[in-house]
């Protein structure tokens, strides 16, 4: 039975439509990724999911159960919003501690669960420290730990990698396969970007427009955006991209359309679409190093998440 | 944890040791909102704990006025009997805890007056306590966004009730027990029995919580509608007391013009726990007021008053707080 299931889920915020007959599954001690553009219908579903809000049409069940305004629920979920909303004048260590203690089970013992809490998102050396004085990492483990302080058995994510670093960003998404692993606990993950959650995700949604356009594996929907015609540019001298290009008709497989311009630097600016971005790149670095041309400038430029959803709907 | 800063470590220590137990109840979540409310409020400002500090002075002078004066105006002096020389002062002294900027007197007894005079500095004392600890207790969420956190784990209806009741704990620190304790006091000082007047100690306790019930919810209700703690505290603060102000400004028509008192919502009040008492009078700024005379301020009005505050606070705390989808 799915910890989570949507089905035919509407909801509309006047004339605006934030989801339409939307439909999902997050299966128990899953990692469940929901990606999607700015807009699409995630923070909505989330705060269904999270009983926040109220379909308009369509059922949503968590944990086997409706979830708006229902504390049966909600004791079993640990919900970590895409704001920074701490109290900037609070610690670390209160921040949990008031919302640990809110569903926390009796008879636990408060500090106790705190402390395991805060240790486990690797807070405890800065477990005194104002919330004020944390950086945007910090931040957003605080909330993990306020999250995870009652042990709740799903845990849903809305945005948790968005303005970390490399290493945060790592720090998190080894802290969330733990998560799974270890506790079995369930996750719901929501990001704008693929690459994020593909490394730790078994399966993923996809949004737009309030409606799923593709559900599935990580590979499965990989292969489907392979299908997705990226634009590559790059910029070389005229006699270096004329022999660049020489080499690139031979890559049929990988390359759909190859466009030549003149820009006002004297340079050559050649565009071309590939459903394989990475792979036309080392093919491209191959051809120029075989052709002894030089490759001024290289840059991917469709990589926009609403170009690639708009070619899905399609 | 020692090296929680290096890369891999806390992961790799990352240990699971899931609590297993019984969820307690709404009544449990409901005070766990309302204590760490309360706490947090108190602990982050400095103000607020510099007023408390002014508030438990203000009481013990408060209180040494009851004892001073019990002991040395002799009682043959007032022409009236020990219990109702007691009951007098504790019911004006108490109610004076209330009425801000309005004396309300219930009986002819002088000097029970300053005793009320002497509770003016707590009322005053309690209303900025109210406004300054109140004012942020939604308008901080909404300013951080911690509602949606709050709404993740709680109804509605917890969190309002929970912040409400951080806003009663606190009024029945700085009113209900100091009411409670001038009671001993009283009783000590003028050498009356505990149990002779014991009911006045639970109409204390009531009338007391009705007020803080009453202010709580405006104070809230100020608080939802807007992200700027300040703005609620000093919307609350200026209204009472220039409410409470008002019929006192207005001089001569006022005397002629009792009715004129109802602005002063607050104190209406006080004039309700006067009521419940069983008083037909009270003399306010030294003007009489009949609450059954069918002329001018009547009881019914007093009545009328505090529901529309209640109602008030209700309609706009609920409308804000529990509207669910935006």
């Amino acid at each position: 039975m799915p910890a989570i299931h949507l089905e035919d889920v509407s909801k509309r915020y006047g004339e605006v439509v934030a989801l339409s007959r939307f439909h999902m599954a997050a299966h128990e001690n899953s990692i469940t990724g929901f990606v999607g553009p700015n807009g699409a219908g995630k923070s909505t579903t989330l705060r269904i999911i999270t009983g926040l809000t109220r379909p308009d049409s369509g059922t949503a069940t968590v944990l086997g159960e409706n979830p708006y305004d229902n504390v049966s629920v909600k004791r079993r979920l640990g919900f970590v919003s895409e704001h920074d909303d701490l109290y900037s004048w609070a610690t670390v260590r209160s921040s949990v501690r008031q919302l640990a203690r809110i569903n926390l089970p009796w008879p636990s013992n408060i500090d106790t669960a705190v402390d395991r809490a805060i240790e486990d998102v690797g807070m405890t050396k800065f477990a005194k420290r104002k919330i004020s004085a944390l950086s945007k990492g910090m931040k957003q483990r605080t909330k993990i730990a306020a999250a995870l302080a009652h042990s709740p058995s799903l845990l849903i994510l809305d945005e948790p990698l968005s303005g970390l670093d490399p290493l945060g960003r790592r720090h998190i998404m080894n802290l969330l396969k733990d998560l799974n692993k270890n506790r079995g606990v369930t996750i719901l993950i929501s990001s704008h970007i693929l690459e994020e959650l593909e490394q730790i995700a078994d399966r993923i949604t996809l949004i737009h427009r309030g409606q799923s356009v593709a559900e599935g594996d990580p590979e499965g929907i990989r292969r489907l955006l392979y299908q997705f015609p990226h634009e590559v540019m790059f910029q070389s001298r005229p006699e270096d991209a004329k022999a660049i290009a020489s080499g690139l008709v031979e890559l049929q497989e990988i390359v759909r359309s190859i466009s030549f311009a003149q820009i006002d630097n004297g340079l050559t600016e050649c565009r071309v679409v590939t459903p394989q971005p990475e792979q036309f790149c080392d093919e491209l670095v191959r051809i120029a190093v075989e052709r002894h041309a030089s490759v001024l400038h290289l840059d991917t430029l469709s990589e926009s998440v609403e170009k690639l959803f708009e070619y899905l709907i399609s | 944890m020692t090296s929680e800063d290096t890369d891999e470590t806390y992961v790799r220590k990352f240990g699971f040791r899931p609590f297993t137990g019984v969820r307690l109840g709404r009544l449990y979540r409901i005070m766990s909102v309302a204590w760490f409310n309360l706490i947090e409020s108190i602990r982050r400002s400095g103000f607020t704990k510099f007023l408390l500090v002014i508030m438990i002075f203000n009481l013990i002078i408060q209180d040494v006025v009851i004892i001073v004066l019990a002991r040395f105006v002799p009682l043959e002096f007032l022409g009236v009997t020990l219990d109702e020389l007691f009951r007098g002062a504790y019911t004006d002294s108490v109610l004076g805890m209330v009425s801000i900027s309005n004396r309300i007197t219930t009986t002819n007894v002088g000097w029970t007056s300053i005793l009320g005079l002497s509770s003016a500095g707590t009322s005053f004392l309690w209303l900025l306590l109210l406004s300054v600890v109140g004012g942020g207790l939604i308008a901080d969420d909404k300013l951080h966004r911690t509602t949606e956190t709050y709404f993740s784990r709680i109804t509605r209806l917890e969190y309002v009730l929970g912040k409400l009741l951080s806003l009663l704990l606190f009024s029945a620190f700085v009113l209900t027990f100091p009411a409670m304790l001038q009671y001993v006091l009283l009783c000590m000082g003028l050498g009356v029995g505990f149990l002779n007047n014991i009911g006045l100690v639970f109409w204390a306790i009531g009338f007391t919580l009705l007020a803080a019930i009453a202010l709580s919810m405006i104070i809230l209700s100020l608080s939802s509608l807007t992200k700027r703690r300040s703005l609620a505290s000093l919307t609350l603060f200026i209204v009472v007391v220039l409410m409470s102000s008002l019929p006192s400004a207005f001089g001569l028509w006022y005397l002629s013009e009792p009715v004129l008192l109802l602005i002063d919502f607050v104190g209406c009040i006080a004039l309700l726990g006067a009521m419940t008492l069983g008083f037909s009078y009270v003399t306010v700024n030294g003007s009489q007021i009949m609450f059954y005379n069918g002329l001018g301020l009547e009881g019914y009005m007093v009545v009328s008053v505090v529901a529309l505050i209640f109602l008030f606070g209700l309609v706009i705390m609920f409308t804000t707080i529990l509207r669910g989808d935006k």
